[in-house]
């Protein structure tokens, strides 16, 4: 139920005012967790790549040495040497130890791997100076990750549906309950009843404008 | 003088028309704020808005005052609309989508069919006023229920707050979702071409049906293939057809048959029957 509660209005609300006391989320419990959600592949691709979609043949040309996904780090020399990225680095200092936000501008020379900084954190790869970026892409933990809407329980999902049901119903049956009252407002407020239909026409007109003013204001704000 | 009558009813309904037809291809820009904002801001504020202004939709002074606010309610409540679909779709793997579409079709077409069956009772016996006054109990129900129950179900924006949470607790500023990226990487050109030229090329497109086809998959945003569906009774919802029909019913049941204004309403649950009847064939046809 508080899973339910903590993601509505209501819960933001109670969240904001209670200063995240009350309804916590489980990273905000165990600030551990991020690693979980860390995605190495997709940080991988985007310390070498700079995006996250897969491209056809990971390991590459000759120019580059071969890498490996999810905590492998490479040497100029080309030997790989293994490294489990969850117990090599020592938690609290990596955090200090980030590399400048504009590591892709750093000069083409080859970095030798002393310096930790030219690798990507969470997947180990070394970030590409042209157009690689140093990122750590939070996603979900896995397949079944239960805040996925997709990974929901049916019950909750059902009733999902049925809120967004009831909502539909509610507008859209602003629309025609309108249309039993026409001959109603035609005699007080002395029009004919096709002016009084207008009430209806009009508001579905602006069902039609809104979205039409709704996606500029939308955009601007991004 | 009937005829002028029937000219002019004529033409409301064709402009009605037009109206829907061209608010279901606008609904699709609405999505590109969702990563940032997510739908659940939307809902709610939009909805309390059109709660609100029944107020003075019903105590509307002069006729003007009327229609003014009727546009303007129709007006707010057409993001609570247009995302709806989309979070239906959020929630369903593509193969089941198709399912739950046509459940939440059922309850856009029960919309237009109890307007009159609930209205005509409630015009019958208090006035035109009191139509207003159960848009607005009813609204503002729903606003309640889902101001405590309605949680988030945009994915990118959920992933979004959980990065943005894990940068406030680990003060970690290189954490990102790929939500993020995409919208640091889309330019203004490609902004614009979303959600200006997309929509306009394909308003010229006929018939209706595949019009809504592409309207469900502009909401989704992607393979609109992988949806494939097409649900009768969301078809016949968005048709103007709906409407014009609708406004029939007075004249046929009222001055043909004598029904009084709330038995007319009860004459429109034959629409919601259809509907329901369309739905089990529907689910096997799927399978």
């Amino acid at each position: 139920m508080a899973d339910l509660i903590r993601d509505t209005a209501f819960g933001h609300l109670v969240r904001i005012l209670s200063k995240n006391k009350y309804l916590q989320y489980q990273e905000e419990k165990d600030p551990e967790l991020w690693k979980k959600y860390v995605d190495e592949e997709k940080s991988g691709r985007m310390a070498h790549h700079g995006t996250v979609e897969a491209h056809g043949d990971d390991s590459d040309t000759e120019e580059r040495p071969v890498y490996g996904i999810g905590g492998v780090r490479t040497r100029e020399d080309g030997t790989t040497e293994p490294i489990n990225p969850q117990t090599s680095k020592p938690e609290d200092s990596d955090l200090e130890k980030e590399s400048p936000e504009d590591s892709e501008h750093s000069s083409p020379t080859r970095v030798d791997e002393s310096e930790p900084a030219t690798y990507n954190e969470a997947s180990g790869v070394k970030i590409d100076p042209e157009k690689g970026r140093d990122l750590n892409i939070v996603d979900w933990w896995g397949p079944k990750d239960p805040e996925n809407p997709l990974n929901w329980s049916t019950g909750k999902k059902f009733f999902v549906t049925f809120e967004i049901c009831l909502l539909t119903f509610s507008v859209y049956i602003g629309s025609a309950i309108y249309s039993a009252g026409v001959m109603d407002v035609s005699r007080v407020f002395k029009v004919s009843e096709v002016a009084a239909l207008l009430g209806l026409t009009l508001f579905v007109g602006g069902y039609a404008v809104g979205p039409m003013v709704w996606a500029p204001m939308s955009e601007s704000k991004s | 003088m009937q005829l002028v009558r029937w000219c002019g009813l004529q033409c409301q309904r064709v402009s009605h028309r037009l109206k829907i037809k061209s608010r279901c291809l606008r609904v699709a820009r609405l999505t590109a704020i969702v990563p940032q904002i997510g739908r659940n801001p939307i809902y709610i504020s939009t909805l309390l808005v059109f709660v609100l202004f029944q107020i003075p939709t019903a105590l509307a002074v002069n006729f003007g005052m009327l229609l003014a606010f009727r546009f303007l309610t129709g007006f707010i409540g057409s993001p609570c609309l247009a995302t709806g679909g989309a979070s239906i779709a959020d929630m369903y793997i593509p193969r089941k989508r198709a399912y739950a579409i046509s459940i939440w079709g059922i309850s856009a077409v029960c919309g237009p069919v109890m307007g009159p069956l609930v209205g005509g009772f409630a015009a019958e016996a208090k006035g035109w006023t009191w139509t207003i006054w159960e848009l607005m109990w009813l609204s503002g129900f729903c606003f309640v229920f889902l101001f405590f129950f309605l949680p988030e179900t945009s994915s990118t924006n959920i992933l979004y707050r959980r990065t943005r949470r894990l940068r406030k607790v680990t003060r970690n500023q290189k954490l990102k979702c790929e939500p993020e990226l995409m919208g640091e990487s889309m330019t203004g050109k490609d902004i614009v071409m979303m959600t200006l030229v997309r929509p306009i090329t394909l308003n010229f497109l006929e018939p209706m049906v595949f019009l809504l086809n592409l309207y469900i998959a502009l909401i989704y945003g992607k393979d609109w293939r992988s949806y494939g569906m097409i649900d009768p009774t969301l078809t016949l919802t968005s048709s103007g057809l709906l409407y014009i029909w609708f406004e029939s019913f007075p004249i046929v049941f009222t001055e043909i048959y004598g029904f009084s204004l709330g038995l007319e309403g009860l004459a429109f649950i034959g629409i919601l029957v259809g509907a329901f009847v369309t739905i089990p064939p529907y689910f096997l046809w799927r399978k």
